[in-house]
């Protein structure tokens, strides 16, 4: 009940002026203040003594209601507490008081929604308050972050964004909301969050490299650079930025100084996979088959089932021609995960070169309907950020 | 989208005379179904004549070439065998052929030759597919589009951007047969040739040898088109099974110059495609087994053009070191594209890449001439030896500014030979023509075509640079009609003329 105690505290520190209401109320002012400083202290019998002498003045007294719903959550009646919140709101529903007192109730008992929806209320009657903001906030996020546990991108994102609008300038807010756009490809906002959060924290590495992540999905690979060879100075020994600053060189087509960081990400962190399977993909752009195939082949000594590895162990039997070999790799690629459109594409290729034109024509389809799905990933992206331009898309194809 | 670039001889003095293709009155709005006419010399297409001094006058109205719809591409080919080049001149809503008749002018023949065509062509290639000694015709199209006002873009100032082709359908190439005595019939779906692209760029070789010209459609944002000569008349798409319809990574791109030649000097036409910024112009090699690999990381085209869009493409050896060169036309499609991305220029330098021994492209651009330092909106582009000097230039067409010549001055001592081919019971072009030559340097492929490039048509002639040889110790040269020719230690340094000999055995 610590969070009502608060909102008490707040009822105290208003101004007195705001506690006048009409002349014929002025005489309960001191009992209503003593029943707030007792609230406040702990004293529940002598608040609602004080309580209970406005009241019996002047029985739908909203001021004397509200501070008797607190007496009797801090008594764990919650219902009575509940009926006195809601009978206030009746009463004087422009009074954020309450809807603070019941917002705070409701999260006390697990309500959360109803409890974001009071706090909100309080919020447009009066913005501003910190007794509702801050609560909200934490409120928000709290569910942004169980949405994110089971999954629930979009829901999180949701959460994230009325949090957002509640407390604009949160550098740690913006962070999570960019992360959460970050994983649905929702590239732009998470660039402009991870923006905010700098020129806050102009240093905050994670943050450099959120963006930098960012920035990627949008295709800004020479802004991208920049970012991730920032945080790579900032965290040198961080096998993380060295095999991204490593992905980002190798979409530069700067084939050795991505050689460089994969290799250093290694040292950094010997028994990891990935960086093993971009350079065998490095070998493999430069014809080095040879070279390629062991790289391959030390990654799936780390990981049997790696996707990346199999799928280079099928391109090299598929470019030597060995067409069988290069069947069983790929369908292993392919059971690893499915999703993974260069597979596909090279399956059916393998498939053709075997004369199996049914099954190349199948594989080659996936592979169109996965680059689609990209595609129509990024039209949600334009969604989000003009509706005219998703309205134009879907007029010109109905 | 812009317009193309010709070069060719229209009145056989020997020199090189240049045609550019031009735009059409646009007013805003447009209605839906319009198709923009030409109404004044500001859009008229132009006949540039060169002259015996290396100068060139415009024979534009002498020629009859003005035009009067939206033109694209250009195509050149004497599809009557009479000895003088005619001009296909591609457009938007309406096609144009024009007969050359001999005496420096032109007569427009479209309708009674029956290839107006509908619909926005872009690229056109002369081929005779099935070596019936008479040049047919393939037209690329680029998307089913009018005017309709669709806003793309963000609703900002400045920000509005021209429409993704994925807004809109794809369209069908348009082929049309030679009948013979200046008729054309459309048989697109007769030969098997009506799959629906997005087509920008044409280019022909024999990719498998086996004697029948093949045709390549570099299509926008869908897979690219490898249409296989059967040798009966008919075409099998095998653009996907083939390795050449998509990126190293599965993925489509923006193609729209092609060209279709062999750069390794293995015997087998390769294949280049221009695409936009942050794509990498695609490389194929052909494997000799009916399929090619993507060669562009290994190559170096993809780290030399990452950051470039490239339009107009064209396989030529500039130095005559005896291996084929790149030389692209280059500029974004957008011109708003720096404020969404400031690392890209929607105005570019062209690009020359330096083929090394077959095995890389290294882009010697800077080390090239100031020309290559200058930024246009690079669109058409061709190639030929304007000043028969045996050094190949190079003609570049650009929005909203003037055209480009690029002589070609690079110093050596390498040497060359240009083979003029003219068919007799082959068509005269002798376009289709797949000729090797041996010199004790190694051997060297090619095939005779105008087509290739974006929306533009390069000298017939073919064009081999030798190095340090100055004899051929053999040219052998398999005609369209199937006849094979043989030539030995022809000295270098020279144009050739080689008229198919009427008996030759194969």
């Amino acid at each position: 009940m610590i969070l009502l105690l608060l909102a008490c505290a707040m009822i105290l520190a208003a101004d007195p002026s705001a506690w006048a209401q009409s002349p014929a109320t002025s005489e309960n002012l001191p009992h209503l203040r003593s029943a707030a400083q007792f609230l406040v202290q702990g004293d529940l019998k002598h608040a609602e003594d004080d309580v209970q002498l406005v009241l019996a003045d002047d029985p739908e007294n909203y001021r004397a209601l509200n501070l008797l719903g607190i007496i009797r959550a801090q008594q764990s009646r919650r219902e009575d507490a509940e009926a006195l919140f809601e009978k206030v709101i009746r009463v004087k529903p422009q009074y954020a008081g309450a809807h603070v007192s019941l917002g705070l109730l409701y999260y006390e008992m697990g309500h959360a929604d109803q409890a974001i929806s009071e706090l909100e209320s309080a919020l447009e009657i009066e913005p501003g308050r910190e007794d509702a903001s801050k609560p909200l906030v934490q409120l928000l996020r709290d569910q942004a972050r169980a949405a994110l546990k089971r999954k629930d991108l979009e829901k999180s994102l949701s959460y994230l964004m009325r949090a957002k609008k509640v407390a604009p300038n949160d550098p740690e807010l913006e962070y999570e909301f960019g992360i959460v756009a970050l994983r649905m490809s929702l590239y732009e906002d998470a660039r402009l969050a991870f923006e905010q959060v700098l020129t806050l924290r102009p240093a905050d590495a994670n943050s450099i490299y959120a963006l930098g992540r960012a920035q990627m999905g949008l295709g800004k690979i020479p802004a991208t650079r920049e970012l991730f060879e920032k945080y790579v100075q900032l965290r040198p020994r961080d096998p993380t930025g060295h095999f991204g600053l490593g992905l980002v060189l190798r979409m530069l087509e700067m084939t050795e100084e991505a050689r460089t960081e994969f290799q250093r990400s290694i040292e950094l962190q010997p028994d990891q996979t990935e960086a093993y399977v971009q350079l065998g993909f490095l070998d493999l752009d430069g014809g080095e088959l040879d070279r390629s195939a062991s790289r391959f082949q030390s990654a799936l000594e780390r990981a049997p089932q790696n996707a990346g590895a199999l799928l280079g162990l099928g391109r090299i039997r598929f470019q030597r021609k060995d067409y069988s070999k290069a069947l069983d790799s790929l369908l292993a690629a392919l059971a690893a995960d499915s999703s993974i459109r260069e597979v596909h594409y090279y399956l059916g290729l393998t498939y053709a070169r075997l004369g199996k034109s049914r099954e190349s024509a199948e594989q080659m389809e996936i592979a169109s309907q996965l680059e689609h799905e990209d595609l129509d990933r990024h039209r949600i992206i334009l969604k989000l950020l003009d509706p005219v331009d998703a309205h134009a898309l879907e007029k010109a194809n109905p | 989208m812009g317009s193309g670039a010709a070069v060719f001889d229209y009145d056989n003095d020997g020199r090189l005379d240049i045609f550019l293709s031009n735009g059409a009155r646009l007013d805003d709005p447009m209605t839906e179904a319009a198709i923009p006419r030409k109404n004044g010399p500001e859009y008229w297409n132009r006949l540039y004549h060169q002259k015996p001094d290396g100068t060139f006058e415009d024979a534009t109205e002498r020629a009859g070439l003005a035009g009067r719809f939206y033109s694209t591409g250009v195509a050149v080919g004497d599809y009557d065998n009479d000895g003088y080049e005619d001009l296909f001149v591609a457009g938007y809503g309406r096609n144009t052929l024009y007969h050359n008749n001999g005496d420096g002018t032109f007569t427009d023949v479209t309708e009674s030759a029956g290839v107006a065509g509908s619909g926005w062509s872009t690229s056109a290639a002369w081929v005779d597919y099935d070596n019936d000694g008479l040049l047919d015709l393939v037209v690329a199209r680029y998307m089913q589009w009018d005017f309709q006002d669709i806003y793309c873009g963000e609703h900002k100032e400045g920000y509005r951007a021209y429409c993704h082709p994925d807004l809109f359908k794809p369209a069908t190439p348009l082929v049309y047969h030679n009948e013979g005595n200046g008729k054309f019939k459309e048989v697109s779906a007769k030969v098997g040739m009506n799959k629906p692209g997005k087509g920008l760029g044409v280019a022909i070789a024999d990719y498998d040898r086996d004697g029948w010209t093949d045709i390549l459609i570099a299509n926008d944002a869908v897979p690219q088109s490898l249409f296989h000569n059967k040798g009966d008349g008919t075409f099998e798409e095998i653009g996907m099974i083939s390795g050449l319809a998509l990126d190293g990574s599965g993925a489509t791109y923006s193609g729209m110059g092609v060209d279709f030649a062999d750069y390794n000097n293995d015997g087998w036409p390769d294949v280049v495609i221009t695409d936009l910024a942050n794509q990498k112009y695609a490389l194929y090699v052909n494997g000799g087994d009916g399929s090619f690999s993507y060669s562009a990381t290994m190559t170096g085209i993809a780290g030399a053009t990452l950051l470039h869009s490239g339009w107009g493409v064209k396989f030529f050896d500039f130095d005559n070191d005896g291996w084929k060169d790149i030389v692209v036309a280059q500029a974004h499609v957008m011109d708003t594209i720096e404020t969404s991305e400031p690392h890209l220029h929607y105005r570019e330098p062209p690009l020359l890449l330096h083929n090394v021994a077959g095995k890389k492209f290294v882009d010697v651009s800077r080390a090239s001439g100031k020309a290559f330092e200058e930024r246009w909106v690079g669109r058409g582009l061709a190639t030929g030896d304007l000043n028969n000097d045996g050094k190949i230039d190079v003609i570049v067409a650009s929005n909203d500014g003037p055209a480009w010549i690029l002589l070609n001055e690079t110093l050596g001592a390498n040497h060359w030979i240009t083979l003029d081919l003219e068919g007799v019971k082959s068509n005269r072009d002798a376009i289709g023509a797949n000729i090797m030559i041996s010199t004790k340097g190694g051997s060297q492929f090619a095939t005779v075509s105008t087509g290739g490039s974006y929306q533009s048509s390069s000298d017939r002639r073919v064009h081999f640079g030798l190095g340090s040889e100055s004899t051929v110790e053999r040219i052998e040269v398999h005609w369209p009609s199937g006849i094979t020719q043989i030539l030995t230690n022809v000295s270098a340094d020279r144009k050739v003329r080689i008229r198919e000999e009427a008996s030759a055995p194969k």
